[in-house]
């Protein structure tokens, strides 16, 4: 892997080298275009954010479990996970038995959950709090784009004719990616980059060889920048699709992914990753969470497809030496009401809890501990407005400008080390 | 692709015929000796009892002639796409083979079908020698001997090698290997292509001895299982414990699956499997009907999981079926549906009972918290029924752009009193559930009443017509459904439409019923009702049709009249699954129209 | 990048020498290419008799052609309009979209269906959100009606269009909380462009709206929810009701050069910022006609400019001129759903447009996956058996006008949907690679389609 971006970056060094050498005066505009895609390849910091959205609400309380707290048993009957099946982090909290996985990453200080996330005057229909968390605004506001799509929006255009993001799955494609300026592809899966068909050797060996410059086509002036754009995003095409291409057929990863929906899509995320695409946000969903009746079996069910999924993504990761590259970020819109209702479940609530995954974070759990006596309207209060868990994110591991991209300003949170 | 055709068909008769003046000359030069032929020997007296899957047609023939005089060839000859390809050059090509063959065997091709297969054809795959054998009885050695003369050098030709077949002799019969692996080998009027040589030798020793003892005649097994299926055109039968004992495709046997449909619908039959010792298969062509029929034995002790599908004797049958007028397709079914959802963990794959598992969280908060498999479906008795009726719609209420016919189900209550309560209310906050539902996506509305109508009682819901009148006449796909549930003593149908829903609970089963005692399952179609239901669609069809095909509106009427005429072909299909002593029985059956 | 260069050139030009109709000469020659480049730009292109009918008269008789009135108008809007109301039944815009793309390959009206497509992504409206298929078919209808003609009725029927108004939020506006949403996008993206209107004239254009609701799918107007008070909108101050205020917006002089701007770019050249000297004799036709497009449209299709070797390098084909270019060019048919589903994977579902701003257009098209999935795209449609070529067979087809050597195939693609020469080498490639494509020669023929289609030379033009 490591040699094959090596390789890509030589390569790009010599195309613009050499093109610089012919192209003089007008022609100049390919050249142009390939240093800096030369550059931006030398100077890629790549960190990448990975993005999971639990739809539905998972409920916090039982995802965080205040297994010592009197009031969390009261308010939870027949739900509440005890002391003996909880997995223990410190003498008040303990992770749902089905977190197996996650709880090895935060044992070995690859992973943080923040507590008590949410935001003011809570709203609790599905839409409209997802809709908040992707645009970080209120339905009265501006609710055309999402922070992801505006913070992308802010940087620099793509430089390698890579989709800056990419939401994997059948869904429609979440607000949070949305921006006016920028079109984000939804991946259905990963044959939509490859080439089809028998002939698609000739095919992808006549596009990969692209002229460096325009030369030799008799009626296109040689200052058509558009034409030298597609020469140049064509062969980066060609070339991000072999590198696809080979990094699913050799893919080679001691890791057993967990045969889940959640599974498939994150071992799809590591081997776009390893295929050096430019991209720096991938987006994933997992449905179900909301839990109103009979939650313990199903909620442990996702849980756990959570948790396998997430865990076999940041070994992989790891494996491929890649993981310092990765962060992986988990929300809900909601978590979930305090006290269980009579079908053995949990309504729509309010604050909830964040994951995050990776190897330059302050681990552990950050935020305080819920308050189970100071409910508002049986919910529990927010602590710490996910917009300031957007702030740092943006700024201290993307390197964005936050406020841009929150179109309001948030003190980051301190997440990484 | 025409040029290349047309000079094949020019050449190729000639070479053909040229082939067989060598051939014919060759074999009368050298006629055998021919054994007294046994007219009672059939193919399974020279097959090893070893043989785990044997497929034959005893008047191949027949089923050809049957095929070629069918209505519904005549009509797709008729037909424009028939008069099209009756034009293809390759047909004409087939035509000229067809002459010059009839030309070399002074016979009509019909008639040296008749001749070459009067004894059957059948092919079968021996277990200890992994080897397939094809074998042919004739009428007599001598025209046996020119086919498969004839059959060689057209293979020999097809090869590019003409003549060059090596040919030995074995206990007094010519074998040919006519590929790589393939041999044949003529016994008078047998003709037998195998690709295992220890195969061929044993079915030749067999015959040259007459050693029928460890035949797959004589397999109980074999025996059995084609007594299923003895008036078949094609038969076919597989020793499934020998599979099974090979551990071939174990997934099959493994019993459970992740398609909890399929396992409603044919959980049994697959389940079976693990036990059955075999299964035959059979397939059958009349002027009449088309009928294709499956059966494996079964034994009533072995059905475990699998109550809940056989009931507990292993012998439960459907319950029976009511008859309404344009009916068209009507179902029944015994399945104890309570049980099979506490039974799931068995059934189902992990994964699939994971899934199970969060729909279950979902349909109890749709039930209002009540246990779905414990209360909702425990509450009925086994056995559920079901109708499809075409329904007709009145000026009087807005008209929906496609129109879908009526649908029902038919269960029975073990406590009528009790969880009539129970669904009425569960169907009326369903009702208000939708109706929130679509409130939010701007859909229609419904409108809750009750029914009272002599016995019949229950509740039903319309949907609120549009205000605007104008949009009465391309009304959305709700206005086809006034969801209904009614009751009637031990008896609940949901509908969906209140008039269903009444001419249900009102009607009484025929007399005799559709459903026998011992069927497990039962589905009928009636293709005149379907037909209608088309035809009030046809504007849409034809609009897909131009979609799709990129068709003017012209053409696209004749390609969907194209269907209808096709359509009109077929009376009614039934599917049926049945269960007897020793039996569990699998049957399709379309029948045709017949003009009379 | 380099747009410096194309900037110079453009700010260099004379806007007399530009808009003047095209003097053909021994450099620039009226011509087969001439006619092929404007055909495709006007609409989707054509077949080869097509184009060398236009070819066959003067550069002014092939726009008038091209923009008037087909015999069998009528009879195609009848039966499409049937088609699409039949369609409707099922509520899936996306069956709708499908119905659009029938439109697009068999009208006899193309350049009108080119300009429908135009204020599609002008005022743009997206069927995942307004989810009602009879809505957008309705918005549709109507933007059919205006598209060459009036642009001022034709605002004046968006702002009242239910489909746009639950597109943009609003639904409902109220006195006491005038919703903006409609008032600001009438401003920036409909009419004048950012710079062109303060924000105070956004809250004082709201207040005129004030009032108008979508109810039950309809649009009304609820009087007791007006703001009937005084208002300045743009410098005019009046008890403005929503009519008025459009109209107030509609007169700015900013209006038809924003006009004109979007459509240089539609129908000229991408990606360059149009010198507003260059725009004003365009935009004073318009405004003269009284913002009826048609003369407009004229001007600029038979203009200097809009043959001169520049332009018509100048932009990158969109998804439906990709494909639709395609088909139309080779009288192919096709199965619309499937060209639907496929456009609107690459970047440009009918109805589906990515956000109020429409198609970006220009290198917004191109990205990786893109690329490989136009090529795809191109693929999964040629080698599509129901994919019929003058009803038939590709080959049959090409052999019928005298194209189907390998060679004379590449020349009559690149003649009728290509401005650059494919590169002499990829030419060679390709000839010698044609026994590869397949195994007899209606395959061989359509891996070649595929295979000089998937080229970055072909998603120019």
């Amino acid at each position: 892997m490591q040699n094959s971006a090596l390789n890509r970056r030589l390569w790009l060094k010599q195309a613009a080298a050499g093109t610089a050498a012919v192209g003089v005066g007008t022609s100049s505009v390919v050249p142009a275009c390939f240093q800096q895609i030369a550059a931006a390849s030398e100077s890629d910091s790549g960190q990448i954010l990975v993005v999971v959205q639990l739809s539905g609400g998972n409920d916090a309380l039982n995802t965080l479990v205040p297994y010592n707290d009197d009031a969390y048993t009261a308010a939870r009957p027949k739900l509440s996970i005890g002391a003996s099946d909880v997995l223990k982090l410190d003498d008040e909290h303990g992770l749902h038995p089905s977190l197996s996985g996650f709880n090895e990453l935060l044992q070995a200080g690859n992973a943080s959950i923040i507590q008590g996330v949410g935001y003011p005057n809570p709203n609790r229909s599905h839409f409209e709090s997802m809709d908040i968390w992707h645009t970080c605004f209120r339905k009265d506001q501006r609710t055309e784009e999402g922070w992801i799509g505006r913070y992308l929006q802010s940087q620099s255009s793509p430089r390698s004719g890579d989709a800056p993001a990419m939401h994997l799955g059948h869904n429609a494609q979440p607000l949070a990616l949305a921006s006016r300026d920028l079109t984000i592809p939804t991946v259905k899966s990963l044959k939509g980059f490859q080439l089809r068909g028998d002939e698609s050797a000739v095919v992808s060996e006549l596009l990969g060889n692209q002229p460096m410059q325009d030369q030799a086509t008799p009626t296109a002036p040689a200052d058509s920048s558009l034409l030298g754009f597609l020469n140049s995003s064509t062969s980066n095409a060609i070339a991000a699709s072999e590198r696809i291409t080979s990094a699913i057929k050799d893919y080679e990863t001691p890791v057993d992914y967990p045969e889940s929906g959640l599974g498939a899509k994150l071992k799809m995320v590591a081997q776009l990753i390893t295929s050096q695409l430019s991209t720096r946000v991938y987006y994933v969903e997992l449905d179900g969470f909301d839990t109103h009746a009979k939650q313990a079996d199903s909620h442990a069910a996702l849980l756990r497809q959570y948790s396998e999924a997430v865990t076999a993504f940041m070994k992989d990761l790891k494996h491929h030496q890649l993981s310092q590259q990765v962060c992986v970020l988990t929300f809900s819109e909601f978590g979930r009401r305090v006290a269980e209702n009579a079908s053995e479940g949990t309504d729509h609530g309010a604050a909830g809890v964040m994951m995050l995954c990776g190897e330059s974070l302050k681990p552990g759990l950050l935020g305080q501990k819920a308050d189970l006596t100071d409910l508002q309207q049986g919910d529990l209060k927010h602590q710490i407005d996910f917009r300031t868990v957007y702030a740092g994110i943006i700024q201290d591991w993307l390197g964005g400008d936050a406020e841009t991209a929150l179109g309001a300003s948030y003190e980051p949170m301190k997440l990484f080390a | 692709m025409r040029s290349r055709s047309l000079c094949h068909s020019r050449l190729f008769p000639r070479g053909f015929a040229l082939l067989l003046a060598v051939f014919v000359t060759g074999v009368t030069a050298h006629t055998s000796v021919a054994a007294e032929p046994d007219q009672e020997l059939t193919a399974a007296d020279l097959l090893p009892d070893s043989v785990v899957a044997y497929a034959d047609a005893p008047d191949l023939a027949g089923l050809v002639e049957t095929v070629l005089n069918h209505s519904v060839t005549q009509q797709i000859k008729q037909s424009p796409v028939g008069q099209q390809a009756m034009q293809a050059p390759q047909l004409a090509f087939l035509e000229n083979i067809l002459k010059g063959f009839e030309g070399q065997v002074e016979m009509s091709w019909q008639q040296a079908l008749k001749s070459f297969t009067s004894g059957g054809v059948c092919i079968a795959l021996d277990a200890p020698t992994q080897g397939v054998a094809v074998l042919i009885k004739g009428s007599n050695a001598e025209d046996m001997k020119k086919f498969s003369t004839l059959a060689l050098g057209t293979i020999q030709l097809a090869n590019n090698s003409l003549g060059k077949s090596k040919k030995a002799e074995y206990r007094g019969f010519d074998a040919y290997a006519i590929t790589d692996k393939a041999k044949m080998a003529i016994m008078d009027q047998w003709l037998l292509i195998t690709n295992n040589s220890d195969l061929g030798r044993l079915i030749i020793d067999n015959y040259a001895d007459k050693t029928f003892d460890q035949s797959l005649a004589k397999n109980s097994r074999y025996q059995a299982a084609l007594k299923q299926v003895q008036q078949c055109n094609l038969r076919g039968y597989v020793d499934v414990e020998a599979i099974r004992a090979l551990n071939v495709a174990p997934e099959i046997y493994r019993g459970t699956t992740d398609n909890l449909v399929a396992e409603f619908l044919f959980g049994g039959l697959v389940g079976n499997l693990q036990h059955t010792p075999y299964a035959a298969v059979g397939f059958q062509l009349s002027n009449e009907a088309i009928r294709l029929q499956a059966a494996s034995a079964f034994d009533p002790e072995n059905i475990e999981p699998r109550q809940y599908f056989f009931g507990e004797d292993g012998r439960a049958t459907a319950p029976a079926i009511v008859s309404l007028p344009e009916t068209l397709h009507r179902g029944s079914l015994y399945r104890d549906l309570g049980q099979m959802w506490l039974l799931s963990p068995d059934l189902m794959t992990d994964n699939a009972n994971e899934e199970l598992a969060q729909a279950d969280t979902t349909l109890t908060t749709l039930f209002s918290g009540r246990d779905f498999g414990e209360d909702i479906l425990g509450a009925l008795k086994p056995g559920i029924s079901w109708i499809v009726v075409s329904q007709t719609f009145s000026d009087k209420a807005p008209l929906p752009a496609i129109k879908l016919p009526a649908f029902a189900i038919e269960v029975q209550m073990i406590d009528a009193e009790t969880t009539t309560r129970e669904f009425r209310r569960v169907f009326q906050s369903f009702v208000g559930f939708l109706n929130i539902v679509s409130a939010m996506n701007g859909q229609p509305q419904l409108d809750l009443d009750f029914l009272k109508e002599g016995e019949v009682s229950g509740v039903i819901a319309s949907f609120v017509p549009p205000i605007d009148k104008q949009d009465w006449k391309k009304a959305p796909i709700q206005y086809n459904f006034s969801p209904s549930l009614a009751f009637s003593g031990d008896r609940m149908v949901l509908a969906s439409t209140t008039e269903l829903a009444t001419a249900m609970c009102q009607a009484k089963a025929d007399q005799p019923n559709l459903v026998q005692p011992g069927d497990n399952g039962l589905m009928h179609f009636e293709v005149a009702p379907i037909g209608s239901v088309l035809e009030q669609n046809r504007q849409q069809l034809v609009a897909q049709s131009m979609l799709d095909k990129g068709h003017g509106m012209e053409a696209a009427e004749a390609e969907i009249g194209i269907l209808f005429n096709l359509l009109s072909m077929f009376k009614d299909a039934t599917i049926q699954l049945r269960t007897d002593d020793q039996h569990l029985k699998f049957s399709t059956e379309v029948r045709f129209v017949t003009s009379n | 990048m380099n747009a410096s260069s194309e900037q110079l050139f453009l700010n260099s030009l004379d806007p007399q020498w530009a808009w003047q109709s095209f003097q053909p000469s021994d450099s620039d020659p009226w011509n087969f290419d001439a006619a092929a480049h404007l055909v495709r730009r006007a609409s989707f292109g054509a077949d080869d008799a097509r184009i060398k009918t236009l070819a066959s008269g003067t550069p002014a008789q092939a726009v008038d052609l091209l923009l008037a009135k087909a015999d069998n108008g009528e009879v195609f809007e009848q039966v499409s309009d049937q088609m699409a109301d039949t369609l409707l039944a099922s509520d899936n815009p996306m069956t709708l979209s499908a119905a659009w793309v029938y439109r697009l390959l068999f009208t006899p009206e193309p350049a009108l269906e080119n300009l429908v497509l135009f204020w599609h992504g002008h005022f743009a409206t997206g069927a995942d959100k307004v989810e009602k298929a009879s809505l957008m078919w309705q918005q549709n209808r109507m933007l059919r009606q205006h598209a060459f003609g009036d642009i001022a009725a034709m605002t004046q029927s968006i702002a009242k269009d239910p489909a746009m108004l639950i597109y943009l939020d609003s639904v409902s506006n109220r006195k006491s909380h005038p919703n903006e949403n409609f008032a600001r996008e009438l401003m920036e993206l409909f009419c004048l462009g950012e710079g062109n209107y303060s924000e105070h004239d956004v809250l004082e254009l709201a207040r005129c709206f004030t009032g108008w609701e979508v109810r039950n799918n309809k649009f009304r107007k609820n009087r007791y929810q007006h703001d009937s008070g005084s208002k300045t909108v743009l410098s005019k101050t009046g008890n403005f009701d929503g009519e008025e205020a459009v109209d107030i917006v509609l007169a700015q002089e900013a209006m038809p050069l924003f006009i004109c701007e979007k459509l240089f770019r539609y129908l000229i050249a991408d990606g360059v910022t149009t010198p507003k000297s260059l725009l004003e004799q365009p935009a004073e036709l318009l405004r003269q006609s009284d913002l009826q497009l048609l003369p407009t449209l004229k001007l600029m299709l038979g203009s200097n400019l809009f043959q001169s070797s520049w332009a018509r390098h100048r932009k990158i084909k969109s998804p439906a001129h990709l494909v639709i270019g395609l088909m139309r060019g080779l009288k192919a048919t096709s199965n619309s759903h499937r060209i639907a589903e496929g456009i609107r994977e690459i970047g440009q579902g009918l109805f589906y447009p990515p956000n109020v701003k429409g198609w970006a257009g220009g290198r917004d098209w191109i990205n990786s996956s893109t690329l490989l999935g136009r090529a795809n795209l191109i693929r999964d449609l040629v080698r599509d058996p129901d994919t019929k070529f003058d009803q038939g067979g590709l080959s049959d087809y090409l052999k019928r006008i005298k194209a189907d050597r390998p060679d004379a195939a590449i020349d009559l693609y690149q003649r009728l949907m290509m401005v650059t020469a494919l590169p002499d080498k990829t030419r060679q490639t390709l000839i010698e690679s044609f026994p590869k494509f397949g195994k007899d020669k209606e395959a061989r023929h359509r891996g070649l389609l595929h295979a000089v289609a998937s080229q970055p030379t072909f998603q120019l033009g």
